[in-house]
């Protein structure tokens, strides 16, 4: 509790379905269900999961982009709710969002010196002297010199774009990013030189991350905890090592086989899950363990008993499976 | 290796982009063969070419894109030569072709149903209208969509993502087509949904025969179903060969920085290699070997400045850079 910079607790997000003419609420897509999870000073927590899954809803709610129907979210101990727009506004400074896409999260009309000082000049931080120097500093902490001050955002390649958006994220010395799939839309040989730069902006800031993505192999490089989302919940939650080494729940055994490798050799070598039909409408989630419509473990139980997520094997992290065990072939017995 | 005739042979093609600052050359001399049956993966970045070479074939370029010289010989003709009217006969009947946003390639107020059987019905004219809505049903149960009467009845937007994709593939495939040519055909894809549709390309091509050209920046994909790999860089083919033979023992020093940059599940290391610099630009390419200005191996040798040719390493395997052979002695030290 006292090293969290972030905490979520018992998060829920339900969005209104409105139809008709009178825009009456006819149904709920339950995006976020009862989610918890707390993110350690210094350390990256990832919230994995595919298309759908709620992840990018929690970063908003915790973002306050909308309302929580329900849950708290504390930073650095605090909680959001009940504070006024000034203490929101104070607190704000230590929580930063990355986006995922750098040609559309800059503004097209602002030179990067401009991008880059604009948080220091709202929140009133330093004089322009002060300010001028603090940009150049942070150029040069994202690898990009202070000749490119004067430059537009559509100069850049994606890459820098990225940069830029780090470096402006970065002015207020947050405690907090969230990034948000922030090198999904780079080029494969840029997305290296991102990842490192995360890599070692944490080491020498000591700056948390809240990572999401939908890419495991970058988040099983960049990650100390994981969190894996399927329908609004967590599925699975636990230390990196535990959660990709020695995976319990179905869900995320089927979605780390499903990981493309890299070397031909092993082609074949890995036992790959497919896993049937889609996911379901998260206006209409099935009852009990929302996995079990594709579950190939799916007993009558898991219809009626929505399986709560604890640590049910000894060495690996919680699970929301009734019949939690390790995978008898684990991604890492492919090497 | 048999001496099969190629299905498909491009030679030497060029195809340029008429632009505000001037012609743009974006294919400078790509030659590949695809041979009867056979999965060949083109990998590169954005701006390498991968997918303006297979447009230029297929006589898809958009206005401002010109074929300047080359052949792309298909079963005996050279598709450069042929009218559009004989083009678009060989595309849809003899060649399938599959592309990333099923959305876009999809007419979205025409049903699934009818646009298939408006396929079938366009290349077989003696087809009766009943007995191709039948073949449809029976295409889209091969592709795996349950309830294929009904959701033949059915627009596009209400499939998901992977079903569209499954749609696309059963119009792809309607007319058994000799060779398949699938474009980023998973990148908008989540992982476990992209397992499902490789799985079923798969399976297409073992039922049919039909050979196929995956486009796409993923290495991990190249690796699990390609058997030969063609790396394009800077509007180039910069290595070919075997699939194992190109990623076990690279002889570009691109596709040796790719393949190491790659973030792997099953080797989490401390630091990603990085390669220096960003995808060259095609408006400025730089002279001689265009990946020589982030090459480690080159280290401005003056060999740099002139364009390497296509040189065999062992049969079958070839790469495009003077210091290949150097290459191949580092990598045994390093191993």
């Amino acid at each position: 509790m006292t090293n969290a910079v972030l905490t979520v607790d018992g998060l829920v997000k339900h969005f209104p379905i409105r139809s008709g003419v009178l825009q009456r609420q006819t149904g709920t897509v339950q995006a976020v269900n009862n989610v918890s999870f707390e993110v350690n000073h210094g350390e990256t927590l990832s919230l994995v999961g595919e298309s759908g899954c709620g992840k990018s809803t929690v970063a908003k709610s915790i973002m306050r982009f909308h309302q929580p129907t329900a849950g708290r979210v504390l930073l650095n101990g605090t909680d959001l709710a009940g504070l006024s727009a000034r203490e929101i506004r104070t607190l704000r400074k230590q929580v930063q969002f990355v986006f995922q896409d750098p040609y559309a999260s800059l503004p097209a009309r602002m030179p990067v010196g401009e991008i880059i000082a604009e948080p220091l000049e709202i929140h009133r931080i330093g004089n322009r002297r002060v300010r001028k120097e603090r940009v150049r500093e942070l150029l040069e902490v994202v690898g990009l010199g202070a000749e490119v001050l004067n430059r537009y955002p559509h100069q850049f390649s994606g890459g820098q774009r990225q940069r830029v958006g780090i470096a402006r994220a970065l002015a207020l010395e947050p405690t907090l990013l969230i990034l948000d799939e922030p090198v999904s839309a780079l080029d494969v040989s840029i997305q290296a030189q991102v990842v490192n730069l995360l890599d070692r902006l944490q080491r020498e800031l000591s700056v948390a991350y809240l990572f999401i993505s939908h890419d495991l192999a970058v988040v099983r490089h960049l990650t100390h905890r994981v969190a894996v989302m399927y329908l609004g919940h967590i599925v699975e939650y636990g230390d990196a090592d535990e959660v990709f080494n020695r995976p319990t729940h179905p869900y995320t055994q089927a979605l780390l086989s499903a990981v493309p490798n890299p070397d031909p050799h092993l082609r074949g070598r890995g036992h790959r899950i497919v896993l049937h039909g889609d996911l379901p409408n998260p206006s209409d989630p099935p009852s009990g363990c929302p996995f079990r419509t594709r579950c190939w473990k799916a007993q009558e139980r898991c219809e009626t008993e929505r399986p709560r997520l604890e640590q049910r094997v000894a060495d690996s992290g919680s699970s929301a499976c009734h019949f939690a065990e390790p995978s008898t072939h684990s991604v890492s017995s492919r090497t | 290796m048999t001496a099969a005739e190629p299905l498909l042979a491009l030679r030497d093609v060029v195809t340029t982009f008429r632009t505000d600052m001037g012609r743009v050359p974006a294919v400078n001399g790509v030659s590949y063969s695809v041979l009867p049956g056979e999965t060949v993966g083109v990998v590169g970045e954005s701006g390498s070419g991968k997918s303006v070479t297979v447009t230029s074939a297929l006589g898809l370029l958009p206005h401002s894109g010109t074929v300047e010289s080359g052949q792309a010989v298909f079963a005996g003709r050279d598709l450069f030569t042929l009218g559009e009217r004989e083009l678009q006969r060989i595309r849809g009947r003899e060649i399938g072709l599959i592309f990333q946003d099923p959305m876009s390639a999809l007419n979205p107020v025409m049903t699934i149903g009818r646009q298939i059987s408006e396929g079938l019905r366009r290349h077989d004219r003696r087809l009766s209208r009943s007995a191709a809505r039948a073949r449809v049903v029976e295409l889209l149960a091969e592709v795996g969509i349950p309830n294929p009467a009904a959701r033949a009845r059915q627009y596009p937007h209400e499939f998901s993502g992977g079903m569209r994709q499954r749609a696309m593939i059963a119009m792809a495939m309607a007319n058994r087509p000799r060779l398949l040519i699938a474009d980023e055909p998973t990148t908008a894809l989540d992982v476990t949904v992209q397992a499902q549709i490789l799985a079923l390309i798969a399976q297409v091509q073992a039922e049919t025969g039909a050979a196929l050209i995956m486009i796409t920046h993923d290495l991990g994909v190249i690796a699990e179903i390609a058997d030969r790999v063609v790396v394009m860089y800077g509007g180039r083919v910069v290595e070919t060969g075997p699939i194992g033979s190109v990623f076990g023992k690279p002889g570009h020093p691109y596709t040796r920085g790719l393949l190491t940059s790659l973030p792997r599940l099953d080797r989490p290391a401390a630091e990603l290699y990085a390669i220096p610099g960003q995808p060259p630009n095609p408006m400025f390419l730089p002279d001689g070997c265009a990946f020589r200005v982030r090459c480690e191996q080159s280290q401005n040798r003056v060999e740099c400045w002139t364009q390497p040719d296509l040189t065999a390493l062992t049969p079958g395997h070839a790469s495009a850079c003077h210091f290949s052979h150097e290459l191949a002695a580092s990598e045994e030290v390093s191993r």
